[in-house]
């Protein structure tokens, strides 16, 4: 029994309600992204899977798409490099508008994005005249596809190396200043090495992404097999036709993206998203 | 060496300076903490553009608003240690130091040569493999003082250089790096907010007080006439507050100062007071004074400070109650056999000490 002549009961702690619901909802989560990648893999033996890897359809598609995503994603760190370098050292007119067209292929959905390239890109698009004035059709073309996939996947690669690049120890960048280090010097010298982390990571979303880009892609290169049909496609059109092959082709590019995920998580810990509060870039605390 | 008359806003912060370093000299620039001493630092070395005003180095004009003249860090020829030495971390020692070695510092062998030279010098070969972080603060210290260095400036900046070492390495690096500085060709623009270390280091002083330059000339003339209660403290003139208690015989006072008494001339009004006492009116002894001295304190020996460095005098830290600072000959010093720890009697008269109001 209680005192009577306690002051109020401060309040008791009920049951552990918050951590008991978290849990309950983290199992569900797992569940609900764990279970088909196990599916997946229950479904078809290993040796099979190796077996049909010889395919010349699966082949081809592998082919395409490592092709592909690895223009796509050198496409994206040519470009996305000096873009996140100007981002996360200048400020200039326009640049919120610049940041919200870069952000923008993140939340649009991808069958938008290729119906927006066909607008800009297509035989009656923006710049399909002057395209198509010195002889060059975009549309429907495996250069279409990679098109596409840096439409796609440069914003995964920009965001994070822009906040690796803004979090290097301004002091480290001075310090480099006054040893006669012009501004390139600094950039190649100390800025890449100390944002190479959040730049690897960058470079792995972009290459997941590109690798698994159906909607943009679909949209705006088509769907033709040893041209513009990537996996993703392939997957999608066995689906209907040998589900086997189906199968096989997702096995594969599963362990693709999975490799990607280990590229992105291994080595030192990345900045992907948000700006860091303190860096590495800093001396340890003098002893 | 170093030249400048500069004026430059920070938000509500005004930053108005003129000084001027002879080259193979030191100025200690002391002042609180938000006084501007590390934005003058910056506007030096070319990493800030100032408002208004000149910078020049050796006899070369580096910023000029009036002809818009602005010649970025890279172009200055100055040699910047910041204050916590900003040390590349993913190079090596040697990297680190060779960093600023170009094409314009001869042949890769000559490069090689005057970098192994300067490793050498600051003691340095041993560690030239590894990490910043697998440093000391004294050794990283050394790697940015090198860095800066190898380079041969005409002028050397330090911000707080001892400020990320602890007590102990502080007490270590002080003397090394007063002998380095003193045999250095350059001018040296020396920042810092310890009142020891202006004294250790400063040929000549200045003191930065909210922005302005207060007082600058030769340590002598600071320690005789300091301009500001805030520059006495600075200069190791001992500074006590307190307030009169009682009187005493003779036309005195006690006053109550944090953690004693002291007897000083009655200032003739009550209320709280400031007390001045120059270090030289201190005598040390070894045993109990007989004399007629109306304060003795007793207490140990902190810490023995050459003054002005390698010369005739000592200054000497004590922790009596309050804690005070002597100075007396280095003759007398080894007389008493004076070293850290060494229990003594501080003594000083009643008429030695300035009475000034609170």
């Amino acid at each position: 029994m209680t005192d009577p002549h306690a002051p109020a009961a401060p309040s008791r702690p009920g049951p552990p309600l918050l951590p008991v619901v978290s849990a309950v909802a983290l199992g569900l989560l797992v569940l609900l992204l764990g279970l088909p990648v196990v599916g997946l893999l229950a479904r078809v033996p290993p040796p099979e899977i190796l077996r049909r890897a010889g395919d010349p359809g699966v082949l081809a598609a592998l082919r395409l798409s490592l092709l592909t995503t690895l223009a796509s994603t050198a496409l994206v760190a040519i470009l996305g490099l000096p873009a996140a370098y100007l981002l996360a050292t200048r400020e200039f007119r326009g640049k919120r508008a610049v940041e919200v067209m870069i952000d923008l292929p993140m939340v649009l959905p991808p069958t938008v994005a290729g119906f927006a390239l066909l607008m800009a890109f297509g035989r009656a698009g923006l710049a399909g005249g002057a395209l198509a004035s010195i002889g060059v059709s975009l549309p429907f073309t495996l250069p279409a596809v990679i098109v596409a996939q840096t439409f796609m996947a440069a914003p995964f690669f920009v965001t994070p190396a822009r906040a690796g690049i803004a979090g290097v120890d301004r002091r480290l960048i001075d310090a480099a200043a006054t040893l006669r280090a012009s501004e390139g010097a600094t950039l190649v010298r100390v800025i890449l090495p100390l944002a190479w982390p959040s730049i690897r990571a960058g470079l792995a979303l972009a290459a997941a992404r590109a690798l698994g880009e159906f909607g943009a892609t679909i949209t705006f290169a088509g769907n033709l097999p040893g041209t513009t049909q990537t996996m993703p496609l392939a997957v999608y059109v066995a689906l209907q036709s040998d589900i086997d092959r189906a199968f096989v082709l997702a096995i594969l590019l599963l362990f693709m993206s999975v490799a990607l995920l280990f590229a992105l998580r291994l080595g030192p810990a990345a900045t992907v998203f948000s700006l860091p509060h303190a860096r590495a870039g800093r001396p340890s605390p003098a002893r | 060496m170093l030249a400048l008359d500069v004026r430059h806003r920070l938000g509500d912060f005004r930053l108005e300076a003129a000084l001027d370093v002879p080259p193979a000299s030191v100025l200690v620039l002391v002042g609180e903490n938000g006084s501007g001493k590390s934005t003058l630092l910056r506007i030096v070395a070319g990493l800030i553009e100032p408002d208004d005003g000149r910078v020049t180095i050796g006899t070369r004009r580096v910023s000029d608003r009036a002809t818009g003249l602005f010649v970025p860090a890279r172009d200055r020829g100055v040699g910047y240690v910041a204050q916590d030495y900003a040390l590349f971390p993913h190079l090596s020692v040697r990297d680190n130091v060779g960093f600023g070695l170009g094409p314009a510092h001869g042949s890769r062998a000559a490069r090689r040569a005057r970098l192994d030279e300067a490793l050498t010098r600051f003691d340095l070969r041993d560690l030239a493999g590894r990490r910043p972080s697998q440093l000391s603060g004294g050794q990283q210290q050394r790697v940015a003082l090198a860095r800066a260095l190898v380079l041969e400036p005409l002028v050397l900046l330090l911000d707080e250089p001892l400020a990320a070492l602890d007590l102990q390495t502080r007490r270590a690096v002080r003397g090394e790096l007063r002998r380095l500085l003193a045999g250095l060709p350059c001018a040296t623009l020396f920042v810092t907010h310890q009142p020891t270390e202006a004294l250790v280091f400063g040929e000549r002083i200045a003191v930065l007080e909210e922005g302005r330059v207060t007082q600058c000339g030769p340590r002598l003339e600071f320690l005789l006439h300091p301009r500001s209660t805030y520059a006495a403290e600075f200069l190791g003139v001992n500074l006590l507050e307190g307030d009169i208690v009682g009187p005493a015989d003779g036309g005195l006072a006690r006053v109550q100062v944090e953690g004693g008494t002291i007897t000083v001339p009655h200032p003739g009004r009550p209320g709280r007071v400031r007390l001045l006492l120059h270090p030289r009116e201190i005598t040390l002894s070894r045993e109990a004074p007989g004399g007629s001295a109306r304060n003795v304190l007793r207490g140990a020996v902190e810490e023995l400070i050459p003054e002005p460095p390698d010369g005739e005098r000592v200054r000497v830290l004590l922790s009596t109650r309050p804690p005070l600072t002597a100075e007396i000959t280095r003759e007398s010093s080894e007389l008493l056999g004076l070293s850290p720890g060494a229990a003594v009697h501080a003594s000083f008269k009643a008429t030695g000490v300035n009475v000034l109001p609170s």
